[in-house]
């Protein structure tokens, strides 16, 4: 299960870093950061989780006394909670900006942002 | 050093990431004309509490340590402030307030007005940027480095454009893109570090591997990914496209700012990787690349700088090709003098690039013209600034006693003591190019004008002063470092 995790992570990174670098559509290159940010917390989860454990959540079923042996680590998930947090802002802003210039420019293709260019 | 925490140290390592913090919070909770003045006071604090922090780690020769809510590492995070770090924040201290009293008049509401929104956006993102810039020197946990240099950027890219045109919009864009790419490759690194020991604390890490007789393929696979997406956000060539248009784009303080201090962030973090977490690996082959894409830089930005018509590109493009000697320090780190050496460039380039960006802003608010052959009469009519603008050119050339020649001058000596000549090529190649596009600026601003009827100079007397500090303190590191030698690596 982690590797098919890691596995599948690792893929995700590697498309959506592609669709990104390869893409002219500003929309589209945003979509694969947002595939390979994805994939990077699969990673992390994946990097956190033990075979056979269970959640990091101390109840009547996993007592504290027995946690340390029956819970996966429990900091990768906090990892990817921040991570998915800025990775929402992110997003929010480059969306943010590519709607702006789509409203000034009325175009979304970056190779015509030719001032780029100093 | 002794490894020893004191009463005091701890408080003003959290009154410094603190302070700034507060300041952004409030500067946007109350807002309209009171943000300013509220950004203003808070550099005045922090330059207090940095000052006081840089005197207890100096004068006693300690590291001092604080343990966010008492918690030991690997479950804690931990704040270390040790004499690099302290020069390093001094440094940036004296950017910040030094660019917040230049530009205090900048985006003033009219009279009717409640508030600017690019005043507004201004002096609330400054103060937050300065905090995560000090989050990035004192943590000491390779997750929150990379927190820190997220909301780095999230302050950074707003500020680019802050004057709301089209084109800065897709500087800012692009920048944030360049950036995320960084953060992405950082982030899976610093993942994998996690997976093979189970701490993200540098200091454990670094014991770790100096247990390690040759590094598992998993640790270089990640060393090798948070480097590239660090050298993404430091803007080295071949990822610096997005440098010169954001550079140039943004208003000259925001300029000032993010070529001084933010583009530093990242390598700062990239200093931790391969000094602390792995010393002695200057000739595997990430460091050696690391030094080639450094000596490119020099020169393709050095040539760059040489063809812009116009004084912000020519800035921007300089300030690749300084980053470039950063660089320079990896293929070199088996010398003593490699690691005080790029401390050295990265403090007095700060300084120097803060005094030319915000020089170039006078100019082309008082002289109305940024195009480099439309300067005669510049020295006649704004000399004060062209004097700073000079001092600050003379730092990144290296001409003595200047920061600059100090820090080029170890470098120097670091790649004479490793015996790897081929490196002394690109530093003094690069020192030649600046030399020839700053002289290329004081030679035409020196010219009488052609038109003699311009204006005395209006440049307002605090701005002159600040740019003429900021210069003055590139040049006064270089007379200090020359004083007491070689920094303790």
């Amino acid at each position: 299960m982690t590797t098919l995790a890691m596995t599948t992570g690792f893929v995700l990174i590697l498309i959506g870093l592609y669709g990104a670098l390869t893409n002219r559509n500003l929309l589209r290159m945003i979509v694969g950061f947002t595939i390979a940010d994805t994939g990077v917390h699969i990673v992390l989860v994946a990097v956190g989780a033990l075979p056979g454990r269970t959640a990091p959540i101390l109840d009547a079923a996993v007592p504290p006394a027995e946690a340390l042996a029956r819970i996966v680590d429990p900091i990768p998930q906090a990892l990817v909670l921040t991570a998915i947090v800025i990775g929402l802002g992110v997003t929010a802003l480059m969306l943010a900006y590519a709607y702006r210039l789509f409203v000034r420019r009325g175009t979304l293709d970056i190779a015509k942002m030719t001032e780029l260019k100093w | 050093m002794t490894e020893l925490a004191v009463f005091g140290g701890k408080q003003l390592v959290v009154l410094a990431l603190i302070m700034p913090l507060l300041g952004a919070l409030l500067a946007f909770t109350i807002g309209g004309r009171t943000a300013r003045w509220i950004a203003l006071l808070t550099a005045l604090v922090e330059l207090v509490v940095v000052v006081s922090l840089a005197w207890i780690v100096v004068d006693q020769q300690i590291v001092v340590e604080y343990q966010l809510g008492g918690w030991e590492p690997p479950l804690g995070v931990r704040l270390r402030a040790d004499g690099a770090t302290v020069l390093v924040l001094l440094t940036a201290t004296v950017v910040m307030t030094a660019t917040m009293i230049s530009a205090h008049a900048d985006w003033q509401p009219l009279p009717d007005q409640h508030e600017t929104r690019a005043g507004l956006v201004f002096w609330t993102l400054l103060p937050a940027l300065w905090a995560a810039f000090n989050t990035v020197l004192l943590s000491q946990d390779l997750f929150n480095l990379f927190v820190a240099l997220e909301i780095l950027t999230f302050c950074a890219v707003p500020l680019v454009c802050l004057n709301g045109k089209a084109e800065t919009f897709a500087a800012a864009l692009r920048y944030l893109l360049f950036a995320l790419l960084g953060s992405v490759l950082y982030l899976l690194g610093a993942g994998l570090i996690y997976g093979l020991w189970g701490t993200l604390d540098i200091g454990l890490l670094a014991l770790e591997i100096s247990k390690l007789n040759r590094y598992p393929p998993a640790l270089s696979l990640a060393l090798g990914l948070m480097t590239a997406g660090l050298m993404a956000k430091t803007a080295i060539v071949p990822l610096h496209l997005w440098l010169p248009p954001a550079h140039a784009g943004a208003p000259a303080p925001v300029s000032a700012i993010l070529s001084a201090v933010v583009v530093k962030a990242a390598f700062v973090v990239l200093l931790r990787l391969w000094f602390e977490l792995m010393p002695g690996s200057a000739d595997t082959m990430v460091a050696q690349t690391q030094g080639v894409l450094g000596g490119l830089a020099i020169v393709l930005g050095g040539v760059l700088a040489l063809r812009q018509s116009r004084l912000k590109p020519m800035i921007a493009y300089s300030t690749i090709a300084q980053m470039g000697y950063l660089f320079l320090v990896f293929p070199l780190a088996g010398a003593a003098s490699a690691w005080g050496a790029g401390l050295l460039h990265l403090c007095s380039h700060a300084l120097a690039k803060a005094a030319l960006f915000l020089a170039a802003g006078q100019i082309i608010t008082h002289f109305g013209d940024d195009r480099i052959d439309h300067l005669a009469g510049l020295g006649h009519v704004m000399p004060l600034t062209l004097l700073a603008f000079g001092v600050a050119g003379f730092s990144l050339m290296g001409l003595p006693p200047t920061g600059g020649f100090v820090a080029k001058w170890w470098l120097l000596q670091a790649a004479i003591e490793t015996g790897h000549w081929g490196w002394a090529v690109p530093i003094l190649f690069g020192g030649l190019l600046t030399a020839g596009y700053v002289f290329r600026v004081l030679a035409v601003a020196l010219r009488p004008a052609a038109t003699p009827a311009l204006a005395a100079s209006t440049v307002p007397h605090t701005a002159n002063a600040m740019i003429l500090l900021l210069a003055l303190s590139s040049l006064l590191l270089g007379l200090a470092a020359l004083g007491t030698g070689l920094p303790p690596q």
